[in-house]
């Protein structure tokens, strides 16, 4: 990748308060989401069911799921995006500040500095009307008080960093004018303006053809190891998480079900849930002689959060009464955790 | 045997006063009983060239042929009586039903418009649905109340109610989750197997095409640029294109770090519009030579079974 741009993160910068190198990037604990239906009448309903998560400077965590599960709702609390039919409880700390606890004004601001978000369809995260560059500019004038011409040269530092060709010109550009992948591109350059601790993808190359995706995966790897930021991955590709993640929590029914080192989880997954996961991928590898046979299947639906006992068990070959009975809480197994009564049972 | 042959089709739009080549020269086949993977990035011609071996548009030139028999343009009987043989099923199963009819009006509707009386349709739509593994009783319900997975297969039963040789799926599993994926998958694999239905599966998702095509055809700006065998053609993939669609597609091992700085290419497919002299992938080509940027290469054969068109490969 290129070299990295010393004005990043750079010495214009307002000097924070310097975290401890031994605390992590984010932290979340206890982090619950309940949306309230829409007349205000109707049950509440549960998305999140108490997820603690942390991810250390220049790490990948990846949560990992299908729909229903919570993933992008994790996302969006942590990042306060979520509408004011939600209500979060939990405490989410940058570098080890606590957020939650801030007045909204302060509580903007300390996401706006330590936080970029990346999200599947860059054209949803970029003004339409207002060309990159100026959006660039907008946040740098906001966070690192830079403007005019200080602004665009730090924002055409920015888009090169991210591989854009000449920045000068696609500055100028309008979101639209770009293909898809230098549109990603730019709204990583924009998520990166403020200098963020931690950025926030999610699904960020789902939209992208296979070659595309590859460069923008590679992109914010490189983001990752060259600028030491946090790199937090919503995807539900399993095969996408494990080529670029640390660590991989695989999210069920608003609960992490298991978190472990990524080669661990793809190795060796703990959770029968996982292990149906990784059955069903179909990442890009060699068919096994004989393999006209059908794929293996994983029957039923997701339940909602909140249920009795373990939300998987309905769909679990290995369930017992027990399981229905009484929820897993996530305990230590290998090099992270795992929720489940009869763990590493699938273990081959 | 061969059941559809598509033969040097083209097919070009007009754009302002540009013309879009969007399929510049094609041919394919498709067996009985057998799943042809096609392959290609966004704007490869893929969708339009499924779209036009579906009956859904007309190529500006070349011939669409069932059991060798060319009907684009046909005698319209002829066209008619062999039309049904091949039917589509989309990638948005929401999209392609009509939401103000039930599930199973809209399934039994190409069998009402054959004839087809209303007890007779019913039992058969029953028949059909109970075959893609839906209860029967869903007829009555409305697509809105059906989930994505159970909306695919009910579009499958609609595409099966002609008793095609083909099916053309664009796409058919795309923004699925993976457990409704598979069991997609399995019903495609099982109609496959059972009743010798070919298919021509459209998809930009490699890890899929690899796991049920027999064959692949690799699609860059409108043409086809490498063909064979599935496990042929990805074992060994020929055309530089091809090995770069492959190195760039996560395989399940966590080896991307140390993959980095691996064959990436740069930039994106160019448009239809302004198609490259000479080989059209030259411009992002990482092996190219002056004869690429000249000499159109064509489709060469390598044994076993595998065609590329580069000057380069061997």
């Amino acid at each position: 990748m290129s070299d990295p741009v010393e004005s990043l993160a750079g010495p214009d910068m307002p000097a924070q308060d310097v975290p401890a190198q031994d605390v992590p990037a984010l932290e979340i604990t206890g982090l619950r989401v309940r949306f309230r239906s829409l007349d205000g009448r109707g049950p509440e309903v549960l998305a999140v069911d108490g997820i603690d998560l942390s991810v250390d400077r220049g790490r990948v965590l990846s949560l990992v799921g299908e729909s229903g599960s919570g993933k992008s709702t994790v996302l969006l609390a942590i990042a306060g995006l979520l509408s004011g039919a939600a209500i979060i409880e939990g405490e989410v700390r940058l570098h080890g500040r606590p957020i939650m606890g801030l007045a909204e004004r302060e509580r903007a601001m300390a996401r706006g500095r330590g936080i970029g978000m990346v999200f599947q369809d860059p054209g949803g995260s970029l003004n339409p009307v207002l060309s990159v560059g100026s959006q660039i500019d907008e946040v740098l004038g906001v966070h690192r008080d830079l403007h005019g011409r200080d602004a665009r040269g730090v924002t055409e530092a920015l888009l090169a960093r991210v591989g854009v060709g000449d920045p000068k010109r696609r500055a100028q550009a309008f979101p639209h004018q770009l293909s898809g992948g230098l549109r990603q591109r730019a709204a990583i350059a924009a998520a990166l303006a403020a200098g963020p601790e931690v950025i926030l993808a999610d699904e960020p190359t789902t939209a992208l053809d296979a070659t595309v995706q590859a460069q923008v995966l590679d992109l914010l790897v490189g983001l990752v190891s060259d600028e030491g930021v946090a790199l937090v991955l919503v995807t539900h590709d399993l095969a996408v998480a494990a080529a670029v993640a640390d660590r991989i929590a695989v999210l069920y029914a608003g609960r992490v079900v298991e978190e472990r080192p990524a080669g661990e989880l793809m190795d060796r997954p703990a959770h029968p849930y996982s292990s149906a996961l990784r059955a069903a991928a179909l990442p890009f590898s060699p068919r096994v002689a004989g393999d006209d046979a059908r794929l293996p299947e994983l029957p039923g639906r997701m339940a909602a959060a909140g249920g009795v006992g373990c939300a998987f068990a309905p769909r679990c070959p290995l369930a017992t009464d027990h399981c229905r009975a009484v929820t897993p809480e996530l305990t230590p197994y290998g090099g992270g955790r795992v929720a489940c009564w009869r763990a590493g049972e699938i273990e081959a | 045997m061969t059941v559809l042959a598509a033969r040097a089709i083209h097919r070009t739009f007009a754009s302002g006063d540009k013309l879009v080549r969007a399929v510049d020269g094609v041919d394919l086949a498709v067996a009985t009983g057998e799943i042809l993977g096609l392959v290609g990035e966004s704007g490869c011609g893929k969708t339009t060239l499924s779209r036009i071996i579906a009956g859904l548009d007309r190529p500006t030139s070349g011939d669409v042929m069932l059991d060798d028999q060319p009907f684009l343009g046909a005698d319209g009987a002829v066209e008619r009586g062999l039309r049904h043989r091949v039917q589509l099923v989309f990638q948005d199963p929401h999209a392609s039903f009509d939401p103000r009819r039930t599930v199973g009006r809209s399934v039994g509707l190409p069998l009402r418009a054959g004839g087809m009386g209303r007890g007779a349709t019913r039992t058969r739509v029953a028949e059909l649905l109970e075959s893609v593994g839906l209860d029967p009783a869903l007829a009555e319900r409305h697509p809105h109340t059906l989930s994505g997975g159970q909306l695919q297969r009910a579009a499958i039963a609609r595409a099966l109610a002609p008793r095609p040789d083909i099916l053309v799926c664009d796409e058919p599993v795309a923004s699925m989750d993976v457990s409704v994926r598979a069991q997609i998958l399995n019903l495609l694999l099982d109609l496959r197997r059972e009743r010798g239905i070919g298919i021509l599966f459209v998809s930009h998702d490699l890890g899929v095409v690899r796991r049920i095509a027999d064959r692949v055809a690799v699609m860059y700006l409108g043409r086809v640029v490498e063909t064979g065998g599935s496990e042929a053609v990805w074992r060994l993939p020929r055309h530089p294109y091809t090995r770069s669609l492959a190195a760039s597609i996560p395989t399940g091992s966590t080896t991307w770090r140390g993959g980095l700085g691996a064959v990436r290419l740069e930039g994106e497919p160019p448009s239809a519009v302004d198609v490259p002299p000479g080989c059209r992938f030259h411009p992002r080509c990482p092996i190219a030579i002056e004869r690429c940027r000249v000499d159109d290469p064509v489709l060469r054969s390598f044994p076993p079974d595998v065609q590329v068109a580069c000057h380069l490969a061997e």
